[in-house]
């Protein structure tokens, strides 16, 4: 990388801020929570941009971090196979306005799953990390994370409408 | 089986692409990047801020290892005093065995000629005696070996310093002064007249025992300690815990109290709540205090960008000890403010 493309969070901002704020978003119950989460990640970005060479390395920090805290975030709540969707999501478009779930039917049903599930499923349809990546990402074993993925898959079966259901 | 895992991919393929679909429509508010870049600029500033201070502190640190260099050198004045002291023995001894020699020597000399060359005789032994200070105690107190008026010269600003840092006068340091006198009169009786110096000696030593007691004393006395945290809000009231955390948003200053010396500087660390986190400390404030002081109040500003639970604790530098707090918990929330409706 050249010397003038320094690395800056606020440019991090500009080319992250929608893949965080979706992984905060599939990771919090709602979206204050998300916003709160978007936030703390970009502004402890600050404290780290130094360390991180590249863009590539950018985008891994700001996946690791933002796990790492909606997991501090929810604590005890982590490793609990409950519905934790407190209440209906309200996600923003692209405008700036906000769309009803149920232009969203997949994503919904996704976000029906224990935050774990949810995790693994996002990162490997939406982020396409490999199982490895996702193993590393989350610092579990690669089985883990398979079986992960076939419990979410099955879990989603019951879930999603039928016109999506192959 | 074969169809089961065509169905299951068919499955896969089909959802992954609707889910990414959808959220492929989902992006981060502007509003949301807006506050976002605000803040991130803001923690810029602190860091900046932060660097600046530690730069200060560093400084500060140099004059922490002075300080902690002040307070060795005041165990070694008072060796230097005990060198003084063997130096008025010695000079003692010398003068009574010049004083000898000079009653002997009567038929070559007056007793002018005598007093001068046992003078100049007095001053080469004082200079010697200065010389084994440095060479037997200097052994062990390095290559600081003072003639007694610098000791005298050194415990004095002590005391003045001990009186400045107001505390309590207490009965030790009041032996000590006294007996910082009673060297300086040693020591003046030592230029003045050498038969003389003997008793002086006697009278140096004994006080110069007090001396170390008091020294011993005094420094038991003094341990450095934190004796209160509080916070206030606004109207200056004391914020108190609910549940044992505390909102930051109603927290407008810190007061932090302490005693046994003045710390070189006042550090102030968050961790984030959770579970190994420790690593994720930062340095919230350095502050540095004047000489004497022994409580500071601290604008609470840094601690209104909390975003999450996070747990408080205060660093105080005495130069040869680090005294830290306990954890405080707390969290921001805003919404409990009177004109947070508005």
């Amino acid at each position: 990388m050249s010397k003038e493309e320094r690395i800056t969070a606020e440019e991090a901002i500009d080319r992250y801020a929608d893949m965080v704020y979706r992984l905060a978003l599939s990771q919090m119950k709602n979206t204050t929570d998300a916003d709160d989460l978007f936030q703390e990640v970009f502004v402890r970005l600050v404290s780290h941009i130094q360390e991180l060479e590249s863009w590539e390395h950018v985008k891994a920090w700001l996946i690791r971090v933002t796990i790492n805290c909606a997991k501090k975030h929810f604590g005890q709540y982590w490793n609990k196979n409950v519905d934790f969707m407190e209440e209906p999501e309200r996600v923003a478009d692209e405008s700036g306005g906000y769309e009803l779930p149920e232009e969203h039917p997949v994503r919904t049903a996704v976000q029906k799953l224990p935050p774990k599930y949810r995790l693994v499923i996002h990162l490997y349809y939406f982020e396409e990390k490999t199982v490895a990546e996702i193993a590393r990402l989350t610092e579990q074993k690669e089985t883990t994370v398979k079986s992960q993925m076939h419990r979410a898959r099955e879990m989603l079966k019951g879930l999603i409408p039928e016109q999506y259901d192959g | 089986m074969s169809d089961n895992r065509t169905d299951r991919q068919t499955f896969d393929r089909s959802v992954r692409e609707q889910y990414n679909r959808e959220t492929a429509q989902v992006h981060a508010p502007a509003e949301l990047i807006h506050r976002t870049k605000d803040a991130v600029r803001r923690e810029e500033q602190r860091i900046a801020q932060e660097q600046a201070g530690q730069k200060m502190s560093e400084q500060q640190s140099g004059s922490s290892r002075a300080k902690a260099g002040r307070a060795y050198g005041r165990l070694h004045r008072w060796a230097l005093g005990t060198a003084a002291a063997a130096v008025v023995l010695l000079v003692g001894a010398s003068g009574l065995f010049f004083g000898r020699v000079g009653r002997s020597s009567e038929k070559s000399a007056s007793d002018t000629a005598v007093q001068e060359i046992a003078s100049d005789t007095a001053a080469v032994e004082e200079t010697e005696a200065e010389t084994v200070g440095e060479g037997g105690l200097g052994k062990q107190l390095g290559t600081a070996a003072n003639t007694a008026d610098d000791a005298v010269e050194e415990i004095a600003p002590a005391s003045a310093k001990e009186e400045k840092r107001k505390y309590e006068p207490r009965p030790q340091t009041v032996a000590a002064e006294s007996a910082a006198a009673a060297i300086s009169g040693a020591a003046d009786e030592t230029t003045d007249g050498m038969m003389d110096t003997t008793a002086a000696g006697d009278r140096t030593e004994a006080d110069l025992g007090a001396v170390k007691e008091s020294a011993v004393d005094s420094s038991a006395d003094a341990v450095p300690a934190l004796t209160g945290v509080q916070f206030y809000d606004k109207d200056k009231n004391v914020v108190e815990a609910e549940a044992l955390w505390y909102n930051a948003a109603r927290i407008e200053s810190i007061l932090i109290q302490w005693e046994g010396g003045t710390p070189v500087d006042v550090k102030i660390f968050r961790t984030p709540a959770g579970s190994e986190t420790a690593e994720q400390t930062e340095l919230l404030m350095t502050k540095s205090i004047p000489d004497g002081d022994t409580s500071v109040l601290l604008d609470a500003d840094m601690l209104h960008d909390a975003g999450m639970g996070s747990h408080l604790f205060f660093e105080l530098d005495f130069g040869t000890q680090v005294v830290k707090s306990e954890e405080y918990n707390i969290f921001y929330d805003e919404s409990v403010l009177p004109d947070a409706g508005d």
